[in-house]
């Protein structure tokens, strides 16, 4: 189990990382999140609702309703060109990470 | 389906009913349908999937704060340590980072209703106050993950740390007197008139070792359970409970070779007085040695747990 504090800092990674190619919604981020990680890593709705809300608010990802048969409504999430360079930034932010903390893991 | 739509409204009881949070709660169930939906198509059972659905909800904690916070401090999302990836010390930052008030009228508010009485735990007067009584408050259920942290200032730990020793002397002592009760009854063996003396003597020690080892008893589980949480401590605190844990480890083996030492020892006086007085004497004292040494066995083996616990180690 992944320590949620590790993590923490990646979540919007994660998220953004499913919305480059298309938008999509709540549920389905949370099972590609799984699926991605070979269900080493199950993020909560919660802590997935609270990025969603956070990234939002920032100004990477706005949200729209879409249509649904069964009449219920679903938010959608859309990746904007604030949130792909904030994307982009995170990846460096990682591989710069990743290269210090290697220097300290004894194989 | 019902069911997750009751516990969303349970969890969402005490929070203001603004646009925010309807939001909020409609996504959330929605999240949660799609997800119950899924599990059904994958041949689970209706309870199989409800429970699964719950229990990878999440932290009703962490979900409120945000969603009050956000209303607070809209624009200063950047401030959060979430963001800079933060480790422990930076989740508790995360509640001070923002307006006091904010964050500290949250767990006054959610005193008494319930699951949220544990949002006090992220908070420097609220998780002094969970931390006094150390786990009275506390309902978390085992599996919640370790975003249920709890915070300890250097005060908590020192009485933290108190309470937890006067436990084991408690129950050191305790079973100290269990160990001596028989031994003044053995000692008076050939004097019959003392007989009726040695039995009160050994029923008050006895008495008196039950007593302490019940007391001690009942508040363990208390000290113990603070293992389940997550305890962030801030630097100072830290450096001293491994300061703590430094001097325990070099003490403990001798406490335990002494203990140890003395149990060895405890045939001499008997072996002694068989030549020298009687058997009796001899006995007595063997007893009154082994006591002391299990004594130090216990306090030796129980000591270390404290810090343990404090430093997530166990």
């Amino acid at each position: 189990m992944i320590s949620s504090d590790v993590i923490r800092g990646y979540h919007d990674t994660m998220i953004l990382c499913l919305l480059l190619d298309m938008p999509s919604y709540g549920y389905e981020i949370s099972r590609k999140i799984r699926e991605l990680s070979s269900e080493k890593y199950i993020i909560k709705e919660t802590t997935l609702y609270s990025a969603f809300n956070r990234l939002e608010k920032n100004g990477y990802v706005e949200s729209f309703y879409g249509e649904e048969t069964n009449g219920k409504r679903r938010t959608y999430y859309n990746i904007t060109p604030a949130g792909r360079a904030y994307y982009a930034e995170k990846c460096r932010e990682w591989e710069l990470t990743k290269s210090v903390i290697e220097k300290f893991i004894r194989k | 389906m019902e069911t997750i739509r009751v516990y969303l409204d349970t969890m969402f009881r005490s929070l203001p009913d603004t646009s925010e949070v309807r939001r909020a709660k409609e996504e959330l169930l929605a999240m949660m349908e799609d997800k119950y939906t899924e599990l059904r198509s994958e041949g689970k059972s209706e309870n199989e999937a409800i429970g699964q659905v719950i229990a990878e909800f999440g932290n009703a904690e962490e979900l409120i704060r945000e969603l009050e916070l956000d209303s607070q401090a809209s624009g200063r999302a950047d401030a959060r340590s979430e963001s800079r990836g933060y480790d422990g010390p930076g989740a508790r930052n995360e509640s001070r980072d923002y307006d006091g008030p904010g964050a500290r009228n949250e767990s006054r508010d959610y005193d008494g209703s319930g699951a949220e009485n544990e949002s006090g735990a992220y908070d420097g007067p609220g998780a002094q106050n969970e931390s006094r009584g150390f786990s009275q408050t506390e309902t978390r259920e085992p599996d919640r993950e370790a975003e249920n942290g709890l915070w300890l200032s250097m005060e908590d730990v020192r009485d933290y740390l108190m309470a937890f020793s006067s436990n084991n002397r408690l129950i050191a002592i305790g079973v100290m007197l269990l160990i001596w009760s028989p031994a003044f009854s053995i000692m008076v063996e050939g004097f019959p008139f003392l007989e009726f003396p040695g039995l009160t003597v050994l029923l008050l020690f006895v008495a008196a070792g039950v007593v302490l080892c019940i007391l001690a008893g009942t508040k363990r589980p208390e000290l113990t359970e603070l293992q389940n949480a997550r305890i962030y401590l801030d630097v100072d605190t830290e450096v001293y409970v491994r300061q703590g844990l430094e001097q325990n480890k070099s003490v403990m083996p001798m406490q335990i070779a002494a203990g140890v030492a003395l149990c060895i020892l405890s045939c001499i006086p008997s072996v002694a007085s068989e030549s020298l007085f009687g058997n009796d004497i001899g006995a007595g004292l063997m007893l009154f040695m082994v006591g002391v040494g299990v004594c130090l066995f216990i306090l030796a083996g129980t000591e270390r747990q404290k810090y343990q616990i404090l430093l997530n180690e166990q």
